[in-house]
């Protein structure tokens, strides 16, 4: 310690010393009466609310009231949870909790308390958002129209996700649910969109996966990683998706386009029950508590498509939630089902038989519909649903069947190659003209005589072409996003001139 | 059904005869057998009626801590009392904890009064009465002093 500060501290000292008054201020606070498995009870201090923030500053801790009793409450402790003990003052912060916000977070990886957990230098973000935030009501919302472009060719011709919606990725173990929401922030490079990826109980060697890969594709840059691994207390998972959001709202509020992803809620659900139980709040279902499914509602319902005239921001919602042996009828796949607008289901099977990614379409649905699609893809896509869904069926129907007449032949081929088109590499998000030049070619019949397993190769070399030879088309479909008989005819002609001459 | 009479008779007992009792007695009575207990309860409510003579049955038993937390869920069941919890850093002797009792009970009519020790505090006491929080305890002192020389030094 040099001369100077050491001067400078002895001074603190005596200016302290001397201005210290004798009797201390009377202040609001309790006794912790009890404290275990990181939960405290506090007594003697009557007018907790919940959410409320408490200072055990004997123990350099911060708690959250979670639960109120006519003299006291129980909280669950935020930090330095080891140092908490019996007979400790808590005393009340008259604060909820707040977790700090800003442009400077893009980039970074964070802890659900807006702490930097990267390599970088520590966060000096000046702005609070409260993590718990009343959903925006039904006058400031507009309705869901602006297509989210996930670069997934199944999902944007037939299961649109819009601005604002709340889409849920649903599915068993290793499906690949979380290569679709890594895929969809991916594409959204340019396309003026923020991105945050809530990781929730996951392990921590797979977020650091997922951020190499947001790296590696540039994605980061627009990106806020919080991360809460399975290695955090049950209050850190608890908290990890409402802290994402409090984030995204601050993006939400300067107008901007927001796309959230909590990967996964059936971890979040889970570390509830367990500060549930730990708060003696009485088991139901599954032993999760009652309001389960208010944990998730007042969630999603923060994700919304914002009025003009509040500045016509967005926050798009993409919940994951892992089932158990396809069971979408157990307690947190039926809530969130319930609560979202639609679910992209991941089908075990399908991901064995080399259909990746795995989206079932029959099971799969958005309920905002071709509202959120570009008039391009809504054309295109049509009723590409319903042919796929005929296919299944006859598909299932021919195998008992012994000879087939030309017309369900023609429909199986037809069937077989739009499968394959819907086919895609992980990481490899698409286009919109891709997208569209792919689909038309499998809805024309271009791809009816090429072998099933050379339609991926087929369609590669197409669009090669296409980028090399018809730049002119692209730009039309890329720029104007509307099919005009001048987009279809040219569309048909470059198909018409790949596929004779190959 | 218990009339409100009689809640109020049992809530005023609590607070005043067995609130005072159970912090002022000799520390021979934590120790003794639930007999003895019992024996120097019964003497206390001699002139009781039945309804309160029953409820010191429930302190026959256990240490102080659990005996005053019984007391003060008890007195809950009757009326509002208020808790006072009185910590330091050391057990006060018997003649200041006797006295601090009586003024605590004059002072805060319907508080239940706990003593705590709590060796952390280093020295002086520390009041929770209702929600406020008196510190003068060396402890807190120090803390105080603490935060005032870190802000002194950060302004500086």
């Amino acid at each position: 310690m040099s001369r100077n500060s050491l001067q400078s501290l002895i001074t603190a000292i005596d200016q302290s010393l001397a201005q210290e008054k004798s009797a201390s201020k009377p202040s609001r606070g309790g006794l912790v009466r009890s404290a275990k498995d990181g939960i405290i009870e506090i007594i003697g201090l009557p007018g907790l609310s919940l959410g409320e923030v408490l200072m055990i500053e004997e123990a350099d801790a911060r708690a959250l009231v979670m639960n109120i009793e006519a003299d006291g409450g129980l909280a669950v402790v935020l930090n330095n949870s080891q140092r908490v003990k019996e007979g400790q003052a808590a005393t009340q912060s008259g604060a909820t909790l707040s977790v700090p916000v800003g442009d400077e977070m893009l980039g970074r990886v964070v802890d659900p308390m807006g702490r930097s957990m990267d390599e970088g230098k520590p966060l000096s973000t000046k702005q609070m958002r409260p993590i718990e935030q009343i959903a925006p009501d039904v006058m400031s919302r507009s309705p869901v129209e602006t297509p989210v472009q996930t670069g997934i060719l199944a999902i944007d011709a037939l299961i649109p996700i819009g601005r604002g919606q709340r889409e849920l990725i649903i599915g068993d173990r290793q499906t690949g649910k979380t290569t679709i929401a890594i895929d969809t922030i991916i594409n959204q490079k340019d396309q003026n969109m923020v991105c945050v990826y809530v990781a929730i109980g996951q392990r921590e060697s797979k977020t650091a996966e997922v951020v190499r890969t947001l790296r590696d594709h540039g994605a980061l840059d627009y990106t806020v990683v919080v991360s809460s691994g399975a290695s955090s207390p049950a209050i850190m998972q608890f908290l990890a998706p409402y802290s994402g959001c409090a984030i995204a709202e601050h993006f939400l509020h300067q107008g901007k386009d927001v796309l959230v992803v909590y990967d996964d809620l059936s971890k979040h659900a889970v570390a509830y029950r367990e500060l549930s139980l730990l708060l003696r709040t009485p088991p139901g279902r599954e032993a999760y508590p009652g309001d389960v499914f208010y944990l998730h509602s007042r969630l999603l319902e923060r994700a919304v498509k914002l009025d003009e005239k509040l500045g016509g921001g967005s926050i798009t919602a993409l919940p994951i939630v892992e089932t158990q042996a396809g069971d979408v009828s157990a307690y947190i796949p039926t809530n969130v089902i319930s609560i979202t607008d639609g679910q992209i289901f991941l089908d075990t099977t399908l991901f064995y038989r080399g259909i990746r990614p795995a989206i079932n379409v029959g099971i799969s649905v958005s309920r905002v519909g071709s509202a959120a699609q570009t008039n391009i893809m809504k054309k295109t896509s049509g009723t590409t649903k319903l042919d796929l869904a005929q296919f299944n069926e006859l598909a299932a129907f021919s195998q008992f069947a012994s000879e087939l007449d030309d017309s369900t032949k023609q429909q199986l081929t037809r069937g077989q190659r739009t499968v394959e088109a819907l086919k895609q590499k992980a990481h490899k998000p698409l286009s919109l003209w891709k997208e569209v030049a792919t689909l038309w070619a499998a809805k024309e019949g271009a791809l009816d005589n090429v072998e099933p397993q050379e339609v991926r190769k087929f369609i590669e070399l197409f669009l090669i072409h296409l980028e090399t030879h018809e730049a002119e088309l692209i730009d039309a479909i890329q720029k104007g996003q509307k099919l005009t008989d001048e987009v279809a005819a040219a569309l048909k002609a470059a198909i018409k001139r790949f596929f004779q001459s190959n | 059904m218990i009339s409100q009479q009689v809640r109020d008779e049992i809530f005023t007992f609590l607070v005043e005869d067995l609130n005072t009792f159970i912090n002022t007695v000799d520390d021979v009575f934590y120790t003794s057998s639930s007999s003895q207990r019992q024996a120097a309860l019964d003497q206390l409510t001699e002139k009781q009626p039945i309804s309160i003579k029953l409820c010191t049955k429930l302190f026959a038993n256990g240490r102080y801590a659990e005996v005053s937390m019984r007391l003060y869920r008890l007195a809950k069941a009757f009326g509002k009392p208020k808790l006072l919890i009185a910590q330091s850093a050391s057990a006060l002797p018997a003649d200041i904890r006797k006295d601090f009792v009586k003024a605590a009970i004059t002072q805060y009519p319907g508080a239940i009064i706990q003593l705590r020790v709590s060796p952390e505090l280093f020295g002086g006491m520390r009041l929770f009465l209702d929600g406020t929080l008196l510190d003068e305890t060396w402890n807190g002192t120090l803390r105080q002093l603490m935060h005032s020389i870190q802000q002194r030094l950060y302004v500086s």
